[in-house]
């Protein structure tokens, strides 16, 4: 399986059974094969047990859609399905996205204006708290894709710029 | 529904509960009502149809509606549900209504019981600019600040930006309906003063339907420090110790403590008394806290919550008093039955609260489903939740989720439970503050007790990002291909997701 960690590294695993044994037969970081103490692993049936050098770890594991959700060891980690399209949506520099789900309260500028890095360009709201989205350079609004009052999710491009 | 034996000799008997409110108070009053062999009411709406409240009331009346004007904001329909429902008495929990005094009022003018302070003690201290004269007027010490008494958006602007550099920058500018952090911006020029008194005026707006706001000098380096007090309606006044609260972040707590470590006998005294007068100022009775921020030795009054508290179970865990059971009684008429020297605090509490955002970017907002939920457990070890499994969080209430309360026989210990439980806790489908909790736990000021309420914003100013070995990625990597191969437990959850057992588990299934 290749899935895609926070930092955008790859990693593929391949594992195998043989004998009731669970084993790994292999595991790569970016291609390069990642060297680990031997581990041996069972499942139940919410968790998984890692036994590594006599250690026991319990990890959590959920999956939604193409996001895998891990808690191990009181740490929680994303990894992403290598295959999925979402990692493949096109993002520029100029692509400002919600940072959170909530709702447009203020767009401040126009289409064709030019902006100064650090200026305030739309002012969403969730949770009843406000939150402004500023200019991360100066440049001018190519395209805004949002209305008052909508309701956008986190990752949502709010507007696009082009920096001058 | 006939009021509990306990209730015999009380002037305003009731047996039946209507909770005005939803999540994890509404579950902790439901709790206690059962505890008193009261019968809990609870009001939901087509998004909480889920919600374990449901199953915790003995009643459940839905709210029609979309908005939360239209339902958990509606006293009418709050009002007529409790009707319905033959309920007696209504318990506001906190935030929504609970510091409505129009609210108040309604109940009590329909024959109800108010599970809450007078109507006239909610108005004046909920008022933050009422409340500041009020204590003024009784010698509890203020943060210098100045009140506008005009309405006026156009006067407001221009008085605040006269007073504003005779204050001394920074300033803050406060909702005089606020709380929660909502409606309150800082002000650290004056060339900022413009752009900060339009935008706390339309959260204030937003937030309270009310855009008033008032100023205050920004003090630095200073705690938090809150008095729960009771209060009996019969002259009986008694404070419950203190509860420190400075670690915040935009100006909401995330972690609680009883006692403060800042905090020796003689100011505990003090800040009782203090907190005991400013409840007497407005004839209070219920339970409600008063807010200081402590500078050295010197404490100046914020103002007065006339609620419950989100924190109020390390009081319950220090001093051994149940604060909705009193609440309960002191509604019902009887008195305190607890004086002030029977009141004794010991060991140690803490409380952390789970909020669903994102500490990498700033804390903000997160929202999503519950994909698994598991909380921790143990001795001295109290949760307080309003979700299960497969529940979601919205970004249309408060992105609290939950509170861990710990207890321990000292400072020390209380915090190494905490931290296990932090790490024992499952969450997973959303971002939440889980891990940075467990950081701030870290913390070598956090341990030595000095924190102020601009720690978290002065240590961690653009929010907090986990370090994680490349070794835990290789180890949850693994876990997520044994997930998939072995066929997890999650896979019911995906939609659209046809799967089918793995042939493979079966091999795994070897019985004796």
């Amino acid at each position: 399986m290749k899935i895609i960690d926070s930092n955008n590294d790859k990693w593929e695993i391949s594992l195998q059974s043989i004998n009731n044994l669970n084993l790994i037969r292999k595991i790569t970081l970016n291609d390069e094969d990642y060297d680990l103490p031997k581990i041996e692993y069972s499942i139940n049936k919410k968790t998984i047990k890692i036994t590594q050098g006599g250690q026991k770890i319990i990890a959590n594991v959920v999956r939604d859609k193409d996001t895998f959700w891990v808690h191990i060891d009181g740490k929680v980690l994303t990894f992403n399905s290598a295959d999925s399209r979402k990692s493949a949506t096109k993002l520029t520099e100029g692509s400002l996205q919600a940072p959170m789900p909530g709702t447009i309260l203020d767009v401040q500028v126009n289409v064709g204006q030019l902006i100064e890095e650090g200026q305030s360009l739309l002012i969403m709201e969730a949770m009843k708290m406000e939150h402004k989205i500023t200019a991360p350079f100066s440049g001018t609004v190519e395209k805004i894709n949002c209305n008052v009052e909508q309701k956008v999710d986190r990752g949502f491009i709010l507007i696009e710029l082009k920096q001058n | 529904m006939l009021a509990p034996e306990w209730m015999k000799n009380a002037k305003f008997p009731f047996g039946c509960v209507l909770i005005a409110n939803r999540g994890e108070v509404a579950c902790r009053i439901a709790r206690a009502c059962k505890e008193l062999e009261l019968s809990p009411v609870a009001i939901y709406t087509s998004n909480d149809k889920d919600a374990p409240l449901l199953d915790l009331c003995d009643q459940n009346y839905f709210l029609e509606g979309e908005t939360l004007h239209e339902t958990y904001l509606n006293i009418d329909a709050i009002i007529n549900a409790a009707k319905e429902t033959g309920a007696q008495a209504i318990h506001p929990g906190f935030g929504f209504l609970s510091e409505s005094a129009e609210f108040a009022q309604a109940v009590t003018e329909s024959g109800l019981i108010w599970v809450g302070p007078s109507p006239d003690a909610i108005e004046i201290m909920g008022d933050k600019m009422s409340a500041r004269e009020k204590m003024r007027s009784v010698g509890v010490p203020l943060v210098p600040g100045h009140e506008v008494i005009s309405t006026e958006v156009k006067d407001i602007h221009q008085e605040l930006i006269t007073v504003g550099p005779k204050l001394g920058f920074p300033l803050l500018l406060k909702a005089s309906a606020g709380g929660g952090g909502k409606g309150m911006r800082v002000v650290n020029r004056p060339g900022e003063m413009a752009g900060a008194i339009e935008a706390a005026q339309r959260e204030a707006e937003s937030a309270f339907g009310d855009g008033r706001i008032y100023v205050e000098k920004l003090l630095s380096g200073c705690k938090h420090i809150e008095i729960q007090i009771l209060a009996d309606g019969y002259g009986n006044i008694i404070h419950l110790g203190e509860r420190e609260c400075s670690l915040q972040r935009r100006h909401q707590k995330v972690i609680e403590e009883c006692p403060s470590p800042a905090l020796n006998e003689r100011l505990r005294n003090q800040m009782g008394a203090a907190g005991i007068a400013a409840a007497a100022a407005v004839t209070y009775m219920g339970a409600g806290t008063v807010e200081f921020l402590l500078d050295g030795e010197n404490f100046y009054f914020l103002e007065m919550n006339t609620r419950l508290q989100v924190e109020h179970p390390v009081t319950e865990y220090v001093t051994g008093i149940d604060i909705v059971h009193q609440q309960f009684r002191i509604a019902a008429g009887l008195n305190l039955g607890i004086a002030q020297k029977d009141v004794s605090m010991k060991g140690h509490s803490i409380e952390s609260r789970i909020y669903a955002e994102d500490p990498s970017s700033g804390f903000l907002p997160s929202a999503g489903p519950l994909l698994r939920l598991k909380m921790p457990q143990g001795p001295g070890i109290r949760v307080d939740s309003g979700v299960i499994e497969g529940n979601s969080i919205d970004t249309n209430f408060d992105p609290m989720i939950a509170k861990i309360i710990v207890y321990g026989s000292d400072r020390k210990s209380a915090i190494m439970r905490m931290k296990h439980a932090l790490k024992d806790t499952v969450l997973l489908g959303l971002q939440t503050n889980i891990e940075f909790l467990h950081a701030l736990l870290c913390d070598e000021d956090v341990v030595k007790g000095e924190t102020t309420t601009n720690l978290i914003e002065n240590k961690w100013p653009k929010g907090w990002t986990p370090s994680i070995d490349i070794d835990t990625l290789a180890l949850g990597a693994i876990a997520c291909a044994i997930s998939q191969n072995l066929g997890s437990a999650n896979l019911d959850y995906s939609k659209n997701n046809n799967v089918f057992p793995d042939p493979f588990l079966k091999l795994n299934n070897k019985y004796p």
